[in-house]
């Protein structure tokens, strides 16, 4: 076993890595889905606001 | 008896009356035309309808077949400027009063205003939060919410732009019911200084609603920058309410205009100053006391005047008795026969009366008549005979430059460089390098040169993580998935950004600056044709972009079924996700000819042209054309800040999804390119034996007519059904892209001109990807609707690629199977496209 482990470091540990992104990707997309955005996010999108599910509130900004 | 369609450009009439009944005749009021106001008509579209006219300072599009609803009465001389009653720039109403108490109490404010009136702008500049800024109607449906900036406990509700409180639209109903059922704190009511006539309806509803309104003059830079005047004092006076002057563009006023809104919050309610003609007055307090009585006292007079005008949704809200609804329609009809008109058009007229007599006391037009900036540009842009040219240029330069010159420059960079063996920094020896390249594939001398010794060398993404792998002696298995899978394909994707951004950001000044709202006017005619209004171009224009935003834009149109059909419709032109696939055709398979994306974009038109008039003969769509009442805001020359975040925005979202969801695509792609079953049982195989290309062959054959029989073409398209980018990460992983040449090369032995173009095709009229396909299914509300559109959408691809395939291939000389299909979907077209019109 520790030799397996020793002799594919390289391999598991990008192995991984990669598969740390694509499940970070993976939640990143379900989360934009509930709050009512398509899987892509909404940056961008010229009809985020008038997604069904959709009511943002902005954070308190500084004042003028 | 002159019609107002019969009159000519220059000409300036009054209008006597206004014939026709229902929707389009309440229209035609609420947006100003109303019995004695001057209009002066300004020219008409290239193609002779619609016209656009000037009433009540602003301009208007109008169909002429509405227009030869109004009655007009000719008048040569324009009635004298008012004279203004001296000047008070008087900034607030509050001005003297004990300072706010800011974070008593939390306080609910309605931002409610014109379409165009600057209210995103002020949303943003009230609340501090980032939204999307375009210049014509229709860019925010639904209400958004913001906290004021300042204020511990005060929110703001962004409503969508309307022109008045009845209930035409999606967006008229959602604020209507907003401010009758959630009843904010106070509304803070953004007129656009500018055109304070259209604008002071709205106004005079929200007064009646028992709700404190301040008004925000917008704009008001503009104004005096005209040399006009606004006496406000007197507007405030006249209205019954505060008044404040803002400018949201340059962010003067706005503490002012919040704080003034978070103190009428607490104030005396706003009891309106107009009063209707007597005896309309006389069935309103019947109104009110026979079916209202049991409502509190402010919110009475809005109720009595909707039940007045017979507003079915209020009858229902209120939930009156047949019994009580037939009382009530005596009065109704009695004053109606009286007055010689019906309910809705005399409220309409009395308010532009009253509207009138304010504009009377409290503006003074300067230049009243005589031709603005943005006249004299759109006496070059919607010329007659030089608006259609002036447009298809400016398209053809849009995507000239983004995709054959600037952007593919920058482009070829992306995939040689950044995705490929690597670059020069800053270009500084490369060309001595190339040279050195050649000389070696010449064999004149002996040893490959080092890039690295001609300058700074940046190696690309795939040497650069190729090496770092196998400098920690990665599987040879995870480079290739790493290297040949995810950088191949998301690489393939990315490496069209720079396309990207700059076709953004011209889409982003062309929306920004005004434009737009003009091409709806000058398509109008074409669109008519086949029975959809120019409105329907705008969710067309902004699906150029990205189609999800274009098919919710088309909740914009009243017309069911013309808004059925723009969902429909909108989709077949090229969105930005469709570029890298333009993109890549033109670039490997047409060696970047010029003609390749305008000729995809026209494509994309006269797809929906055909589709319209095809559609618009079945028994689901006929019937008459909607109206076309549309107002052409005034150009302005937008903010480099709006035109740059615009761009940043959908550029981001660009990279975003080649980060997510083509990089998923890629991981699946590869694993069934590269994995099979072979003679050692299951695992990584030749790419032909691959459990995608077994797949793929399946479904192969049903392409072969269309010029593209082989696997790799069949699973690209379908993996586009995801997402349009994947057909080009697709393509980049099984044509073995080690950088961008070598997929062209692949692609370069695979496709013939014909079958690249068929294939382009197919890709950009099919279903488009999940996303958008999930707006359709929401936006149709229908199962049936749903699975015709996307059938229509798949169907019309295939027919469009097979003939223009089978047609190519029959004038080099080439007749089969194929040859006869076209011929009859040819003929089956052609007769779909001429045939009469159904009845409905």
């Amino acid at each position: 076993m520790v030799a397996f482990l020793s002799n594919n470091a390289g391999t598991i540990f990008a192995g991984l890595i990669l598969l740390g992104i694509v499940a970070a990707i993976i939640v990143k997309m379900c989360s934009d889905r509930k709050k009512g955005c398509c899987a892509y996010g909404c940056g961008g999108c010229g009809s985020r606001d008038s997604c069904e599910k959709r009511r943002r509130v902005a954070s308190e900004s500084p004042p003028n | 008896m002159q019609t107002l369609k019969e009159t000519k450009p220059g000409q300036i009439v009054r209008v006597t009356k206004i014939g026709g009944s229902g929707p389009v005749k309440r229209r035609i009021m609420e947006m100003g035309l109303t019995k004695g106001v001057e209009v002066h008509v300004r020219k008409v579209a290239p193609l002779g309808d619609p016209m656009e006219v000037t009433v009540r300072n602003y301009q208007l599009s109008l169909r002429k077949a509405d227009a030869e609803l109004i009655e007009v009465a000719v008048h040569s001389k324009a009635a004298a400027p008012p004279v203004l009653m001296g000047n008070v720039p008087v900034k607030t109403a509050l001005a003297g009063k004990p300072p706010v108490d800011k974070g008593k109490r939390p306080v609910k404010i309605a931002l409610a205003g014109n379409p165009n009136s600057g209210k995103t702008t002020l949303f943003n500049a009230l609340t501090g939060s980032n939204q999307f800024v375009g210049n014509w109607p229709g860019v925010t449906v639904e209400k958004i919410e913001g906290r004021l900036k300042g204020y511990e406990d005060a929110s703001v509700t962004d409503l969508p732009g309307i022109y008045s409180l009845s209930p035409y639209t999606p967006e008229e109903v959602v604020a209507r019911n907003y401010l009758t059922d959630e009843r904010p704190d106070v509304i803070l009511n953004i007129v656009d200084a500018t055109n304070l006539e259209r604008n002071l309806f709205l106004t005079t509803q929200l007064t009646e609603l028992g709700i404190p309104v301040v008004v925000a003059l917008n704009m008001m830079d503009i104004v005096r920058k005209n040399g006009d005047r606004v006496d406000t004092a007197r507007l405030a006076e006249e209205l019954g309410c505060h008044v404040v002057e803002i400018s949201a563009l340059k962010g003067h006023g706005i503490t002012v205009a919040a704080d003034a809104a978070v103190a009428a919050a607490d104030g005396v309610k706003t009891v309106p100053k107009h009063s209707f003609s007597g005896g309309v007055e006389h069935t309103l307090a019947h109104i009110e006391e026979a079916v209202l009585h049991s409502l509190p006292q402010e919110r009475q007079r809005f109720f009595a005047v909707k039940l007045f005008e017979r507003d079915r949704k209020i009858i229902e809200k209120l939930n009156l008795k047949p019994e009580q609804v037939a009382h009530i329609e005596q009065d109704i009809k009695r004053r109606e026969t009286e007055m010689g008109d019906d309910s809705e058009s005399i409220i309409t007229a009395d308010r532009y009366r009253y509207i009138d007599s304010i504009i009377e006391d409290c503006i003074n037009i300067r230049n009243r008549g005589v031709l603005s900036a943005s006249d004299k540009i759109d006496r070059v842009l919607t010329n007659r005979i030089l608006a259609l040219p002036i447009f298809a240029l400016v398209m053809f330069i849009v995507y000239f430059v983004s995709v054959t010159t600037v952007g593919s420059i920058a482009t070829d960079w992306a995939n040689d460089g950044v995705f490929g063996d690597g670059w020069h920094l800053f270009g500084i020896g490369s060309s001595a390098y190339e040279e050195s390249v050649a000389k070696f594939t010449d064999g004149l001398i002996a040893e490959e040169p080092d890039p690295s010794a001609f300058g700074v060398w940046i190696p690309g993404v795939p040497v650069f993580l190729g090496n770092m792998l196998k400098a920690v002696n990665c599987a040879e298995w995870l480079q290739s998935l790493i290297i040949d899978g995810i950088v191949a394909g998301v690489g393939a994707v990315l490496g069209f950004v720079p396309q990207m951004f700059i076709l953004f950001m011209f889409l982003a000044f062309l929306e920004a600056c005004g434009y737009m709202a003009r091409i709806a006017f000058i398509m109008d005619r074409i669109f008519r044709r086949f029975g959809l209004s120019g409105k329907s171009f705008i969710p067309i224009l902004i699906g150029t972009g990205c189609g999800v935003p274009g098919i919710m834009a088309s909740r914009t149109i009243e017309n069911d079924r013309d808004r059925k059909m723009t969902v429909i419709t909108t989709t077949f032109i090229p969105c930005s996700a469709k570029l890298p696939i333009i993109a890549l055709i033109a670039g490997a398979l047409f060696d970047g000819a010029w003609w390749v994306a305008p000729s995809a974009y026209f494509a994309g038109i006269a797809a929906i042209v055909c589709s319209g008039i095809i559609l618009k003969k079945t028994k689901a769509f006929a019937g008459d054309v909607a109206p076309f009442v549309m107002e052409l805001p005034a150009y302005h020359w937008p903010t480099a800040v709006n035109i740059m975040r615009s761009m940043w925005e959908r550029g981001w979202s660009f990279i975003k999804k080649a980060g997510t969801i083509v990089l998923l695509a890629t991981i699946v792609v590869w694993f069934a390119s590269d994995f099979g079953w072979g003679e050692g049982g299951f695992g990584m195989v030749d790419m032909g034996d691959s459990i995608l290309a077994r797949a793929g062959g399946i479904i192969a054959p049903l392409f072969a007519p269309l010029g593209w029989g082989n696997w790799q073409a069949a699973v690209a398209a379908i993996t586009g059904l995801i997402a349009k980018e994947n057909v080009v990460g697709t393509l980049g992983i099984l044509y073995n892209a080690g950088d961008g040449a070598e997929t062209w090369s692949g692609l370069q032995n695979s496709f013939g001109g014909l079958a690249a173009y068929s294939f382009l095709l197919f890709n950009l009229l099919c279903a488009p990807c999940a996303a958008a396909i999930g707006a359709i299914r929401r936006e149709m509300n229908n199962a049936r609707w749903f699975f015709g559109a996307i059938g229509y959408q798949c169907g019309l691809a295939y027919i469009v690629s097979l003939c223009v395939y089978q047609w190519g291939t029959l004038f080099s000389g080439r007749f089969g199977a194929g040859t006869v299909a076209a011929f009859l979907l040819t003929g089956g077209a052609l007769y779909l496209l001429f045939r009469p019109a159904a009845r409905k």
